[in-house]
């Protein structure tokens, strides 16, 4: 198991991750595979708690792939984030692929100025198992469609209904290129995601329960800080207007760079703390508590 | 009652099952250890509340599955730890035998005192509350129909008894008098107990009242009678609100202690220096003196109506 993790972690050294081996005993010999296509696969893997789910939506080249290869580069460079140690995935392959690029990018070797992005019909879905010293294990599953899939979900009415993923996600992040906000792509960004979330609209994928979050992209490419500030404002109010729902958060984040980039390490951050949030569905301690529930009615 | 398993799988599974797989997984629920439903309560219950789940369960769900070639098999443990829970739920709810049922549902209970603490990391807060109604207490107090008035005039009927053929006098309404004061008697001794001087002059107050619960129990000769337990174990406390680790509760009884008779209990188990899984938090946490006598009661009452049951 430790020389798998220092094969991995070699390519940029990090301590390995604080966690037991007699905690990660289970699961050996995960480190296999590539990314899934089968959302139903979710169910089978093996996990202490629910599966948290991360799905990012986008058109082709908004940053999506960028965001989750600078998301594992995070997790195999840091010891942990907020305290989450990375210690097993079910889909390294399909996440080694992503980020071999962009390790290239980061080192300045230029014959790789952008992350390979993920293409039609490819596999989707990477998994991440983390481990707290206080907290215990999480999976965070993150889904991230190639831009053509979203791309048609918007073209083709019922389409997006096959995506059972979207409609039990825990948070939904809707990528937008920052750059084509402010340009003359504008309009068919806007297009395009109106159709997008009418058919997701249409189809019940709306749930009140998931977090709906815009991911402002690129924001490193925005020349007119005004006018993006207009636009993005525009666009909020539109999709609000079209799934009848508030957006809860944005985030303004250049996915591609892992330099000097706190937003983006927040945003990690918030995805491993606060992805599903406790619920009022939680018992109170004096509900289960039936012995002291006696002694009260006894008094 | 798969719309109920949906219910307490909703949070530990990624995508909803499918009514197929539930109706497969409430069979395999109903199922498991038909024939011996105390060990399967004890071990759903320890299964579902410590999380770690049992390997005789978790192996019967993969097998079964596969028996039934459905496309998965292997289950997540947070799924297999709810599942055990709806085990427990199932067999509670479904259980014809009234008595056997309320001593599954206090079993759970007793099982309970493992949470404590850490009451909010259970899910499913309603269901549990489902099966708490049929803690043995609210069976006793429906069951237990005999009169506490004193009838007086059956005492002299009694006394004035001079052949070995006089009993066969009595008529059936004597027979209740009987009866009545045969609880009467039984009330009386636990009476007597609380009065024991020796036992009422020990003076560390967890002592005092494991040593009073026990001899309380030991001496029930009818163990149907609604006792009020409660106001004994407050008795036995004389006032005293101190609360203890129980690691430390178990150190200071350690010298009285005896090998008791236990398939189910928490504490009776580590009473009786047994393994139990995922003690170690119980073992940290403070108990009061009442609290402490409650859990106790309710294990030993309940291990010695299951042995009754068996017998």
């Amino acid at each position: 198991m430790d020389d798998k993790i220092e094969l991995i972690t070699g390519v940029n050294p990090a301590e390995v991750p604080a966690v037991k081996p007699a905690e990660r005993a289970d699961n050996i010999g995960q480190f296999i595979g590539e990314a899934m296509s089968d959302d139903q696969k979710i169910n089978a893997l093996m996990s202490s708690s629910k599966p948290e789910i991360t799905v990012l939506v986008g058109f082709v080249g908004y940053g999506k792939t960028s965001f989750v290869s600078s998301f594992y580069q995070t997790l195999l460079q840091k010891e942990d984030i907020a305290g989450y140690a990375f210690y097993d995935s079910e889909t390294l392959v399909g996440l080694e692929r992503r980020s071999f690029l962009r390790r290239l990018n980061d080192r300045n070797i230029e014959i790789a100025p952008e992350t390979k992005r993920t293409v039609l019909g490819e596999p989707y879905l990477l998994t991440f198992h983390l481990s707290h010293p206080q907290y215990g294990d999480k999976l965070v599953v993150i889904s991230d469609h190639s831009g053509e899939d979203y791309a048609d979900y918007a073209a083709k009415k019922g389409k997006i209904a096959d995506d059972i993923l979207i409609k039990n996600a825990d948070r939904i992040m809707f990528f937008v290129d920052s750059e084509k906000l402010c340009n003359e792509q504008r309009l068919s960004l806007t297009t395009q995601y109106q159709q997008l979330l009418r058919n997701m609209k249409e189809n019940g994928l709306f749930v009140r329960k998931t977090k709906l979050q815009l991911v402002f992209n690129k924001i490193d490419k925005v020349n007119d800080e005004n006018k993006f500030g207009k636009e993005k404002e525009k666009l909020i109010t539109n999709f609000e207007d079209i799934i009848n729902l508030k957006i809860g958060q944005t985030f303004e984040i250049r996915a591609n760079s892992l330099k000097n980039n706190n937003k983006l390490i927040s945003l990690f951050e918030d995805i491993i703390l606060h992805t599903v949030e406790e619920t009022s569905n939680q018992p109170q301690a004096s509900s289960l508590d039936w012995v002291n529930e006696m002694i009260n009615k006894k008094k | 009652m798969e719309r109920k398993l949906a219910i307490i799988l909703d949070g530990a599974v990624a995508i909803p099952y499918d009514n197929e797989l539930l109706t497969q997984l409430v069979t395999i629920c109903r199922s498991y250890k038909e024939n011996d439903l105390f060990v399967k309560i004890d071990e759903c219950s320890l299964s579902f509340i410590t999380g770690i789940v049992s390997e005789d369960f978790s192996d019967y769900v993969a097998n079964t599955l596969k028996d039934n070639d459905s496309e998965l098999t292997t289950l997540p443990t947070n799924v297999i730890a709810r599942l055990s829970l709806f085990s427990v739920y199932l067999t509670v709810l479904e259980e014809s035998d009234d008595l056997k049922q309320h001593l599954y549902a206090t079993m759970f209970m007793n099982a309970m005192i493992l949470a404590k603490g850490r009451w909010n990391e259970l899910s499913n807060e309603v269901v549990i509350r489902e099966i708490y109604k049929f803690h043995i207490t609210n069976y006793l107090s429906e069951h237990d129909t005999t009169g506490e008035v004193l009838s007086t005039s059956i005492i002299s009927i009694i006394a004035k008894f001079r052949t070995g053929n006089d009993e066969n006098k009595l008529n059936k309404l004597q027979i209740k008098d009987l009866q009545t004061i045969a609880k009467d008697a039984a009330y009386y001794r636990c009476d007597e107990l609380l009065k024991n001087q020796e036992l009422l002059n020990i003076s560390n107050p967890f002592v005092r009242v494991y040593s009073i619960i026990t001899r309380l129990v030991d001496s029930y000769q009818y163990l149907y009678y609604n006792y009020d337990a409660e106001a004994y174990i407050i008795q036995s406390a004389n006032g005293e609100k101190k609360n203890k680790m129980l690691s430390n509760i178990l150190k200071d009884i350690e010298p009285l202690s005896r090998d008791i008779n236990t398939g189910t209990s928490v504490l009776l188990r580590l009473i009786n220096k047994e393994q139990v899984k995922n003690s170690d938090f119980l073992l940290q946490r403070k108990l009061n003196v009442i609290e402490f006598g409650i859990y106790l009661y309710y294990e030993l009452l309940t291990e010695q109506m299951i042995e009754k049951l068996e017998e």
